[in-house]
């Protein structure tokens, strides 16, 4: 018996290679370019290369620049997920318990989804603008001089709030739908057992929402990990001083800016080890759902 | 309702005395077991049972000595570490009635508890709630489409067609006394057989179709029409010099007895028999009735006469 649905052996090959050519040309291609250069060091006019070996990686290691780099984005990405989840959490909660206007409410929420990171960032950036924007003004008012120009903080800040924003789309959406599988008589039962709203929400919804809130903690370091180039690019451009510059920043910065080419690579490299770290993650827990 | 999810359009609700109306779910002291058990998936049957003891802040050892109670009255002992999603239908039932029974409640709430449990095992959980009822003694309030559960163990039965009571009543009540035609076409299985009827000129008969006439049991006034209700086992099949002829269109055989539905003109009836009566479709069968037997009610409202 052929298990196979298709008459001709060729014709699924045929049909998944354009995707085998876009992977090819735009991902192995690159990922081995990257690889290749990771161990070789150039001039910076492309002149003369020298093979190198791990020197770029010992280099990398040894520079503390690189290494607060690490930190920067370490802390970059979970304080983006964190006030993200934590702030759409809150409004599919609010949203799963209105009655009316339901639809219009949910649609608003998507907006920000379909903005552009880069977008995002300047629009945050406008409100916070040291002399014209209307929340430093704001704040100033609050006694508390903001300056992203200035500060490492507040750059930071902005950047968070900025990525943060944009991600409450997409966190909104799952956990409404996460909150919307829980049945209801799931919560009947616990009001009828004592359960007042908060313990319901801390004993019941929320390890119940543990394979939506798992699976959007990995989507969203993925997302502040290499999606918020734009943004930044769009800002602080990683300053001041360094004090925005996430990884995917400085792999820019030192490949395009700095033409270290050898050095940009490299990063790229220990970038991808992260990524592939993420998604083995991803499938090992998230794809078999957090066990409850 | 009764249980504080919903809000009581109208009237009062009192438990032990007390009206609960504006009482939360949590403060009315009732337990309910829900038609698909919604038992917490992610605690065991343990923390399940648990649960709304330790909301209500009983000491760690009282918990553990309830749990274990309670779960050697449903068999749950072999259980306790189990999740929800590794038990079977009737098991998750017991644990769904144990995280009720366990908080001792003054009022259990039943919302058709057997539905999602196939034939055999209803009957078994039937006769278990039954003896639990009886043990545990506490006021329980069970909603069930199936007549036979509400039969077996209720002790007052409410007959409810859409939103309105249409009786209430003790088993016997309702079986024997309907208050509306819609309680007689619904209680029994068969239910009561209802026909339409002229009372005849001597207020003592009914006519049902031309030359098939049934005694009534009390004096109503001629000419008016009226619907009767007989039930399958109160008509009696007879010689035919007293009896009235009526054909027999099909048998039901349901092992212990056979229904009969005969039929003469416009009206049909259902008449129980013993199992080797050798009747078969296209017989004509004589019966009769006792006055006594016979249901009348308004042909307009449905109400008994």
């Amino acid at each position: 018996m052929n298990s196979s649905p298709y008459r001709h052996r060729m014709l699924p090959w045929l049909l998944v290679l354009p995707q085998l050519a876009i992977t090819l040309v735009f991902f192995i291609w690159p990922a081995s370019q990257a690889l290749w250069q990771s161990v070789l060091r150039e001039d910076a006019w492309g002149l003369s290369q020298e093979f190198v070996g791990f020197e770029n990686f010992a280099d990398l290691f040894a520079d503390p620049l690189f290494l607060e780099s690490f930190r920067i984005t370490f802390v970059f990405s979970f304080a983006v997920a964190a006030l993200s989840m934590v702030l759409s959490l809150l409004l599919a909660i609010n949203a799963d318990r209105v009655v009316r206007g339901n639809s219009t409410y949910r649609t608003l929420l998507i907006w920000p989804y379909a903005i552009a990171p880069a977008l995002a960032g300047v629009l945050w950036f406008f409100m916070f603008n040291p002399t014209v924007g209307i929340l430093s003004w704001l704040l100033k008012g609050a006694g508390y001089d903001w300056n992203h120009h200035a500060s490492g903080t507040d750059a930071m800040l902005l950047v968070i709030m900025a990525a943060a924003w944009k991600q409450i789309s997409y966190n909104f959406l799952f956990f409404l739908a996460g909150l919307q599988a829980i049945p209801k008589s799931l919560i009947e039962a616990a009001a009828i057992d004592g359960a007042g709203p908060v313990r319901r929400f801390w004993s019941i919804i929320l390890p119940l929402l543990s394979p939506t809130t798992f699976f959007l903690l990995v989507v969203n370091v993925v997302y502040a990990f290499f999606d918020t180039f734009g943004l930044i690019h769009a800002t602080t451009e990683g300053g001041p001083a360094g004090a925005t510059q996430i990884l995917v920043y400085k792999v820019y910065s030192d490949g395009f800016v700095g033409l270290d080419l050898g050095g940009s690579a490299a990063q790229s490299v220990i970038l991808m080890t992260i990524v592939i770290a993420l998604t083995v993650v991803q499938f090992r827990y998230v794809e078999r759902k957090v066990a409850y | 309702m009764v249980a504080g999810l919903e809000i009581i359009s109208g009237g009062e609700i009192l438990i032990d005395g007390k009206v609960v109306n504006d009482l939360e779910p949590a403060e009315r002291d009732i337990a309910m077991v829900f038609q698909n058990y919604a038992l917490y998936p992610h605690m065991t049957v343990e923390r399940n049972m648990a649960y709304g003891l330790k909301i209500r802040g009983l000491p760690k050892e009282e918990i553990a000595e309830r749990v274990r109670r309670t779960a050697g009255m449903l068999e749950l002992g072999h259980l306790l570490d189990r999740k929800p999603r590794e038990l079977s239908g009737g098991q998750r039932q017991r644990v769904a009635m144990g995280r009720a029974i366990i908080r001792e409640p003054r009022v259990f709430l039943f919302d058709e508890p057997l539905s999602n449990l196939d034939a055999r095992l209803r009957v078994q959980t039937r006769l278990e709630i039954h003896r639990l009822q009886q043990e545990t003694g506490i006021t329980s309030l069970y909603v069930t489409h199936d007549q036979v559960e509400a039969m077996t163990l209720g002790h007052r039965i409410v007959v409810m067609n859409n939103g309105v009571a249409e009786q209430v009543g003790t088993p016997d009540e309702i079986y024997e006394r309907p208050a509306t035609s819609f309680v007689a076409g619904f209680i029994g299985a068969p239910p009561m057989s209802l026909l339409t009827a002229t009372v005849c000129d001597d207020r003592r008969q009914a006519d049902i179709a031309p030359g098939l006439r049934l005694p009534l049991p009390r004096p109503v006034s001629p000419g008016l029409e009226i619907q009767i209700g007989i039930r399958p086992e109160n008509v009696l099949p007879c010689n035919a010099d007293t009896g009235s002829a009526m054909t027999v269109e099909h048998v039901e055989v349901l092992g212990a007895d056979q229904i009969a539905h005969l039929v003469r003109d416009e009206a049909r009836l259902c008449v129980r028999l013993p199992r080797h009566s050798r009747l078969s479709a296209g017989d004509t069968l004589n019966i009769e009735v006792q006055a006594e037997a016979v249901s009348m009610f308004d042909q307009q409202t449905g109400r008994a006469i």
